[in-house]
């Protein structure tokens, strides 16, 4: 446990100054910008909108955003920048000679990208507010006096962000395992081609690069779609468990 | 002799067909400077690798403190620091920083980093960012970060690359301050001359086999003398000397050094070379120095071993 809070703490002052908080910073900043561009630009669709309550609506468009075209390509280029930071100058040599067990360097960088992964959620919370509060503030047509249902995005965001476990687990191993940046981003660049062939039909519920899209596209009449949540959270736990062992017996050459 | 604090035994690590090292019986006497030498490609770093856990032997044991490494490599390596090749550090985070990402990462104390950044001499560049270091500035950093949780034994690999002249000689102080406060050091280094100056004792390693483990005086033992001819012809004259069948420990505009045995074939060889009408304007028969006799081992494995 102590191991793993000396990592932890490690790895958070490695963040500094560097392009992966920079990216979280503005990440849902560019969400906010699109949604409320389409909102400005389509504002009759929009304001005769009812099929959802517009702050549902609002929230909705920017979590699936998020989950089905950020996500599978921003947790690729986490984990790469992350990984990075020890392959950049061979640091893997000094890294597994300090006093600490080797899977406990590749659990602090899981546990960072997850609290980057929440602190965007957190931010696209704000942004949704906050955008909200700007399109009431052009036309209050657009409906957005109604209470920021707050709890109910909570429980979306969430579903989401468990799902997310998979991909954090697979790429984290990647961006390790393999030195070269272009391929661990490449790694995510085709399956997220793929994802978007894949996504609607049966086989995308096994297909992690999916999963978080899933629990945000196919809520109906309110209900949460639990189970890419499960085959997510759970499959990224095994997914690390793998990668934590593999990782404590591979052979440092650089 | 003292224990030994680091020992191999039948060490060995083959890739494929190739044997990386073999069979290596090291022991690194406690308080000592050990000198690790061997020609690019003889299998230093890979023994070095093998010693601090991060390549698995083939064949053999590392023990360190007199326990098996396979036994506790955590608890054991915390007592070792290491430098191995190009230093390891965050570039984008200032010198303070990148220690104190050790620091916390070994769970040392705090007040380590100033005596660290002391001891190397960056503590004026300390809040600066790495990226913006010399490269003689980020090997005082690396043997910081080595030096940091205070180690019983330094494992350094070829720890004065990059270093200018007084770089060097700053770090054989510190070589030197460190020995005499207790510590170990393990020192893998092409640069000879400046092993010959702290070493206390000396490994040789040549394709993956240790040929030769004592002291600096048991090994000059061994290669007591050397001929240095002064020529204005050296290239001829080198030609001439190898097919007599001598090694050329050293070569440059105007002299050429080789091993000699005695001062009778010292006078025999100056004679040869009047007879085969050579310009010699000097001949001086003096100590071989470690480089020499490094050469001189390393050559004579090579042509026992065609």
């Amino acid at each position: 446990m102590k191991s793993i809070l000396h990592c932890l703490s490690a790895e958070i002052l490695k963040m500094r100054r560097t392009l992966a908080i920079l990216l979280c910073a503005i990440a849902p900043l560019i969400i906010g910008a699109i949604v409320v561009s389409m909102y400005l630009r389509d504002a009759n669709y929009f304001m005769n909108w009812t099929m959802l309550n517009p702050w549902d609506q609002l929230g909705q468009m920017c979590l699936v955003y998020w989950n089905l075209l950020f996500i599978p390509l921003f947790i690729p280029l986490l984990t790469a920048l992350l990984a990075q930071f020890e392959h950049n100058r061979h640091n893997w040599k000094l890294i597994y000679t300090l006093p600490n067990p080797r899977w406990s360097t590749y659990l602090a960088k899981w546990l960072v990208v997850q609290g980057l992964l929440f602190g965007c959620l957190v931010e696209i919370f704000v942004v949704i507010f906050l955008s909200g509060k700007l399109l009431n503030a052009f036309n209050s047509d657009y409906g957005f006096s109604a209470a920021f249902p707050l709890w109910e995005f909570c429980k979306l965001a969430g579903i989401s962000f468990l799902a997310c476990w998979i991909l954090v687990s697979l790429h984290m191993w990647i961006g390790i395992r393999f030195s070269s940046f272009p391929m661990a981003l490449g790694v995510g660049i085709f399956a997220m081609v793929g994802a978007l062939f894949i996504f609607g039909q049966d086989i995308s519920y096994y297909y992690p690069w999916t999963l978080p899209g899933i629990t945000i596209v196919d809520v109906k009449d309110g209900i949460l779609h639990l189970m890419p949540m499960f085959i997510g959270c759970l499959g990224g736990i095994v997914l690390a468990i793998l990668s934590m062992y593999d990782l404590s017996h591979i052979e440092v050459y650089q | 002799m003292d224990k030994n604090i680091l020992q191999t035994f039948s060490l060995s690590r083959n890739f494929g067909e190739l044997k990386a090292v073999d069979n290596l019986d090291l022991s690194v006497p406690e308080g000592s400077i050990y000198g690790f030498l061997g020609p690019n490609g003889a299998g230093k770093t890979t023994t070095i690798r093998m010693l601090l856990g991060l390549v698995h032997p083939s064949n053999g044991q590392v023990t360190w403190f007199g326990q098996p490494l396979v036994n506790d490599p955590i608890g054991l390596l915390k007592r070792v620091g290491s430098l191995i090749e190009m230093p390891s550090y965050y570039p984008h985070l200032t010198g303070f920083e990148n220690l104190e990402v050790i620091r916390r990462l070994s769970g040392g104390k705090k007040n380590d980093i100033a005596r660290v950044l002391h001891l190397v001499g960056l503590e004026q560049d300390a809040n600066r960012v790495v990226r913006q270091y010399s490269l003689g500035m980020c090997q005082r950093l690396g043997l910081a970060i080595a030096l940091l949780n205070q180690p019983e034994v330094l494992v350094l690999d070829e720890p004065i690359n990059s270093l200018d002249p007084a770089g060097i000689h700053e770090m054989r102080e510190l070589f030197q301050h460190l020995q005499e406060e207790g510590v170990t050091l393990f020192i893998s280094s092409h640069l000879l001359s400046e092993i010959d100056q702290v070493a206390t004792m000396i490994g040789i390693i040549r394709k993956g086999k240790l040929i030769f483990q004592g002291t600096p005086s048991e090994l000059r033992a061994q290669y007591p003398r050397r001929l240095s001819i002064g020529t204005d012809r050296p290239e001829d004259v080198s030609i001439w000397l190898k097919g007599q069948g001598y090694p050329i420990l050293q070569m440059n505009n105007h002299h050429i050094d080789i091993p000699i045995r005695s001062e009778d074939e010292s006078a025999k060889m100056n004679k040869k070379l009047s007879i085969a009408g050579f310009p010699i304007f000097e001949t001086r028969y003096e100590s071989i120095s470690l480089e020499g006799i490094f050469l001189q081992v390393t050559s004579r494995e090579n042509q026992s071993g065609e």
